[in-house]
């Protein structure tokens, strides 16, 4: 059975989808790529549009999600701390 | 109580000094990063680990101030004004000892504790307090102390190396051998009585194991 995602990895795998897709992506493609319920991910995209981690925007008539400066900025730190904590056996605590 | 002083020889003295200054920056470079990724992640295991290096590098930068300031004689002049009576009681130098002594070995514990599997604050309470009660008991608290921490330390460069078995990479590769070496450091400091080679052995040994926790530190940040 696989562990539960904590809300800091879920975080993690919204933007890192929204990374992988150019830095672009339409709510269908978030909704599969990260793998919640709708209404999870409404949740959750507000909180990442409040703390300005992504921005909404529409394109032709369509909602696309992009990923701001300070979204890069929080995947490279995320990537950053992981290495730290597998690195000092911290992942395993 | 009485101390057990391991003195190596007057040459040594500045190169020991800046050896324990770069003992201090590398626990406290891994304190800022654990506070970072506890910033992040919020997880109270990180908290500890980085509280656990804190202690660690205070209990080392308190030392290296008090000795950097025994060589340009300014001890009496500007420390003891604010510690105050208690240090002329204890001895100045042995007051600062065991402030080291106590820092160094509370951080151990926490470090000690996170690599046990079930955890609390009871199981804490028990290991920090029976290695306080041992040193503040003994008739030698330095040598106490260099033995409870060889022991904390042998425990860590266990876990590393079982780590490292189950892992096999360079990080575990790094953390089993950097531990191994700073526990070999403090076992010489604990048979070194006025052997001053040991002394200078064992401040190399560490250094080498300070430097493995660096580049793992360096190679995880960079």
């Amino acid at each position: 059975m696989s562990k539960r995602r904590s809300r800091v990895q879920i975080v993690f795998d919204i933007l890192n989808a929204v990374k992988m897709k150019g830095g672009k992506i339409k709510p269908t493609h978030l909704l599969y790529k990260s793998n919640l319920s709708h209404n999870m991910m409404n949740e959750y995209l507000l909180e990442l549009m409040n703390k300005k981690l992504i921005v909404e925007e529409l394109n032709k008539k369509n909602k696309i999600y992009i990923l701001t400066n300070k979204g890069y900025n929080y995947l490279e730190e995320f990537n950053q701390v992981q290495k730290f904590m597998e690195s000092f056996g911290l992942d395993e605590i | 109580m009485n101390v057990f002083t391991c003195v190596g020889p007057s040459w040594f003295s500045g190169i020991a000094i800046m050896l324990e200054l770069i003992f201090a920056i590398v626990t406290g470079l891994i304190a800022y990063f654990s506070y970072k990724a506890y910033k992040l992640l919020e997880k109270r295991e990180i908290l500890l680990f980085g509280i656990s290096f804190f202690s660690i590098a205070l209990g080392y930068l308190i030392e290296v101030i008090f000795n950097f300031s025994q060589i340009y004689k300014i001890t009496r002049a500007v420390l003891e004004p604010v510690i105050g009576t208690m240090a002329h009681q204890l001895n100045l130098g042995f007051f600062v000892s065991l402030v080291h002594i106590i820092l160094f070995v509370l951080g151990l514990t926490l470090l000690v504790y996170l690599t046990v599997p079930k955890r609390s604050k009871k199981l804490y309470c028990i290991i920090s307090g029976l290695a306080l009660i041992a040193l503040f008991t003994s008739a030698n608290i330095v040598l106490t102390f260099f033995l409870i921490s060889s022991l904390m330390l042998f425990g860590l460069t266990l876990y590393y190396y079982q780590l490292h078995c189950k892992k096999k990479n360079i990080s575990t590769l790094y953390n089993f051998v950097g531990f191994g070496a700073i526990f070999l450091g403090h076992l010489q400091l604990a048979v070194t009585s006025g052997f001053s080679m040991l002394y200078i052995a064992s401040h190399i040994t560490t250094f080498f194991g300070f430097i493995l926790l660096m580049m793992n530190l360096y190679r995880a940040i960079k």
